[in-house]
C-alpha cells in the first residue's frame, strides 16, 4: 500500500473581526490507496476546512499553507484549470450542504450529467447507472422528481449517488450521514462498503464510523490529536479526548466530557484538551507531540 | 398525569387536499408523574404529530387527550392557554425555539413576563437560577443565538421550557443536531431535572440505545401506531 493522498503540515488561518481563526493547525497525514480513512471529531473541530482545503474550495480570506500531495503532484500549486479537472472526475467531493443541488434540474439528469460529460457516456446509460444507484438508496422511482420535492435525508442521498457515480480515483465525504436517521445511515454505510474505493470521510457520527472505517484519525480544536487502526480505536482507544468521544456514545455509558471545546481564536497553551482532561499534570502546559505508538500515532505526554 | 386514547390524526395535502397520510392511527398512551417515556420509531412513522397531539399544538381528529384529570380536547381558549403553560416542547432544532434578535436573557424571560408572574426583580432572580440549573453562566445571557453554540442554544432552550414549573415535557429529538459529547451533556442534565422537579417526560428519538437509556419505558412507534413497549 502506498499513500495516495499525503497531506503534510497543512495550516488555514481566517483572518476575521475577532480575531484570527487557526482552523486547521498543523495536519498531516496519510490516505493509502484502497482504505477508508474516517476524520472523526466534534463539529468546528476543523473537519469540513480541511477537507475543502485538499479540495481548494475554500473561500478567499483563508490563509493555506503546507503540501497536499495527491498522485506525486501537489494540488496546492495547481492552476484553477488543472484544479477543476481534479474535482469531479479524479477527487469526487460529497459536500455537507445539500444546497449543492441545482433547483431547476431533475435529481436523475444532474447526477448523469458529469457522466455524460467527464466520461462520454450516453445519455441512457448513465441514466441507466444512476437509476441502479438510486434504487439501492431507496430513491429508485425518484429520479424524474427536483430537488425541493425531496426530504433533506433523500437530498443527502442524492450528493452520495452523485459522488460515487463517477467512480473517482478518491472520493471526499463531508458528514454522509448527517440528518439521516439509523436506517438510512445504515444504508449509506452499506453502500460505502460496496464502493471499493479510497475514502476519505468526514463524520461526527461514530457508530457510522466504525460501521465502515479502516482507519481513524481524530482532530481536536485544529489538531490531530490520534491515528489509529479502526479496530484498534474502538478497543483501545488511546488519546483522552478519544476515550471521552466513546464513553459519551449511548451504548457506551453516555458519560458527557466535562467542559466545552476552546475558542479557535484564543487556544489554550499547551495541549489543547487540558482544560477539560482529568489525567492533565504540569508538563501538559506545553504542546505535545504527534508521538508514535507501536503503529499508532498520538498527541499526548502521557505516551511519551 | 397525561393520557391520550384513541388519538387519529390525518394530514391531507396535495392541491385539491387529495393525498391522505394518516400519522396516528388508534394510539393509546400513558405517561405517569415522574416517569420518562422514550419514543422511538423511523422517521415519518408519527413519532412528532403524536408528541404534539399530547401538547395540544395539534388537534386530533378522533380521541380525547387527559391531562390531570381534564379533558384537554374539550377546552378552548383561555383555558386551554392556561394549562398549556404546564407543558413544553423542546424541538429538534433549539433555533426554532429562540428568536434570532432577542438576547438570551429575554429568550429566557419571556414565558415570565406573558405570564405576568414576577416583578423585575423576581425575574432576574429566576432566570439566573434557571440559566445555573441548566449550566449556562451569567456572560451567556447577553448572547445572541447565534453567538452560542448549538449545545448552549438546546441548554437555553430547556431553561425556556422550565420557566414556568412545566409538569410535562415532550422532548422530540432534542439531541439529534448536537455533537455526541453534547448529546450526553444535555441528555444526563434532562435526566437530571427530571428527576428533580418529577417531571413526566416523553422523549422522542430514533436511537434505540438512548431511548434505553432515558426511558423508565420505550414504546416504538411504527406506520402511526405503537407497536411494541417495553419496560427498561
Ligand atoms: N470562512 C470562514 N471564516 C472564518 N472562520 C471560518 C470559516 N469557515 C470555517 N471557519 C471556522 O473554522 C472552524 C472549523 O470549522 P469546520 O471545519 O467547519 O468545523 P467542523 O467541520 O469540524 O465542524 C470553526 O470555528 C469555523 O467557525
Ligand atoms: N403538517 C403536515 N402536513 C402533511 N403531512 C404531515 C404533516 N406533519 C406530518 N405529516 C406526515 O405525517 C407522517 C408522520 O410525520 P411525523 O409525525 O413528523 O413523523 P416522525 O416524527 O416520526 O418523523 C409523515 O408521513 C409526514 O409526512
Ligand atoms: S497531554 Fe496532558 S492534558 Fe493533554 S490529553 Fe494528554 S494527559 Fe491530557
Ligand atoms: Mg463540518
Ligand atoms: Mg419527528
Amino acid at each position: 500500500m502506498s499513500g495516495l493522498l499525503e497531506v503534510i503540515n497543512l495550516k488555514v488561518c481566517f483572518k476575521t473581526e475577532s480575531g484570527v481563526v487557526k482552523a486547521v493547525d498543523g495536519v498531516s497525514f496519510e490516505v493509502f490507496e484502497g482504505e477508508r480513512f474516517v476524520l472523526v471529531g466534534e463539529s468546528g473541530s476543523g473537519k469540513s476546512v480541511l477537507a475543502q482545503a485538499i479540495l481548494r474550495l475554500l473561500p478567499k480570506n483563508a490563509e493555506i499553507e503546507g503540501k497536499v500531495i495527491f498522485e506525486g503532484r501537489n494540488l496546492l500549486e495547481l492552476s484553477e484549470d488543472e484544479m477543476r479537472k481534479i474535482r469531479g472526475k479524479e477527487i469526487a467531493w460529497i459536500p455537507q450542504s445539500q444546497t449543492a443541488l441545482n433547483p431547476v434540474l431533475t435529481v436523475g439528469f444532474q447526477c448523469a450529467e458529469p457522466l455524460m460529460e467527464h466520461f462520454g457516456m450516453k445519455r441512457s446509460s448513465a441514466l441507466a447507472k444512476i437509476l441502479g444507484i438510486f434504487d439501492f438508496l431507496g430513491i429508485g422511482g425518484r429520479a424524474e422528481d427536483y430537488p425541493h420535492q425531496f426530504s433533506g435525508g433523500m437530498r443527502q442521498r442524492v450528493l452520495v449517488a452523485m459522488g460515487i457515480s463517477a467512480e473517482p480515483r478518491l472520493i471526499i465525504a463531508d458528514e454522509p450521514t448527517k440528518g439521516l436517521d439509523a436506517a438510512k445511515r445504515g444504508q449509506v454505510a452499506e453502500l460505502f462498503q460496496r464502493v471499493d474505493k479510497t475514502m476519505l470521510i468526514i463524520t461526527h457520527d461514530l457508530q457510522f464510523a466504525e460501521s465502515l472505517a479502516d482507519r481513524i484519525a481524530v482532530m481536536y480544536c485544529g489538531e490531530i490529536v490520534e491515528i489509529s487502526s479502526a479496530k484498534d480505536f474502538f478497543s483501545n482507544p488511546l488519546h483522552p479526548y478519544s476515550q471521552g468521544l466513546l464513553n459519551s456514545l449511548p451504548s457506551r455509558g453516555l458519560k458527557p466530557i466535562p467542559g466545552f471545546q476552546p475558542s479557535l481564536v484564543n487556544l489554550p497553551k499547551g495541549c489543547r484538551f487540558r482544560e477539560r482532561c482529568w489525567l492533565a499534570d504540569d508538563r501538559c502546559k506545553e504542546r505535545p507531540p504527534l508521538a508514535r505508538v507501536g503503529d499508532r500515532l498520538v498527541r499526548c505526554w502521557m505516551y511519551d | 398525569m397525561i393520557e391520550g386514547r384513541g388519538l387519529r390524526k390525518v394530514f391531507k395535502s396535495g392541491i385539491f387536499r387529495n393525498k391522505a397520510v394518516v400519522a396516528v392511527d388508534g394510539v393509546n398512551v400513558r405517561i405517569d408523574e415522574g416517569e420518562a417515556v422514550a419514543l422511538v420509531g423511523e422517521s415519518g412513522s408519527g413519532k412528532s404529530t403524536l408528541g404534539r397531539i399530547l401538547l395540544m399544538l395539534i388537534r386530533p381528529d378522533e380521541g380525547k387527550v387527559v391531562f390531570e384529570g381534564i379533558e384537554l380536547t374539550k377546552l378552548k381558549g383561555k383555558e386551554l392557554r392556561r394549562l398549556r403553560t404546564k407543558m413544553q416542547l423542546i424541538p429538534q432544532n433549539p433555533e426554532d425555539a429562540l428568536d434570532p434578535r432577542w438576547r438570551l436573557y429575554d429568550s429566557v424571560a419571556e414565558p415570565l413576563r406573558v405570564h405576568g408572574l414576577c416583578d423585575k426583580n423576581e425575574e432576574e432572580e429566576r432566570v439566573l437560577e434557571l440559566t445555573k440549573a441548566v449550566g449556562l453562566k451569567e456572560e451567556h445571557l447577553g448572547r445572541y443565538p447565534h453567538e452560542l453554540s448549538g449545545g448552549e442554544l438546546q441548554r437555553a432552550v430547556i431553561a425556556r421550557a422550565l420557566a414556568l414549573n412545566p409538569k410535562f415535557l415532550v422532548c422530540d429529538e432534542p439531541t439529534s443536531m448536537l455533537d455526541l459529547s453534547t448529546q450526553a451533556t444535555v441528555v444526563r442534565l434532562l435526566m437530571k431535572l427530571q428527576r428533580r422537579m418529577d417531571l413526566a417526560i416523553l422523549f422522542i428519538t430514533h436511537d434505540v440505545e438512548l431511548a434505553q437509556i432515558v426511558g423508565d419505558r420505550v414504546l416504538s412507534m411504527a406506520e402511526g401506531r405503537i407497536a411494541n413497549s417495553v419496560v427498561c
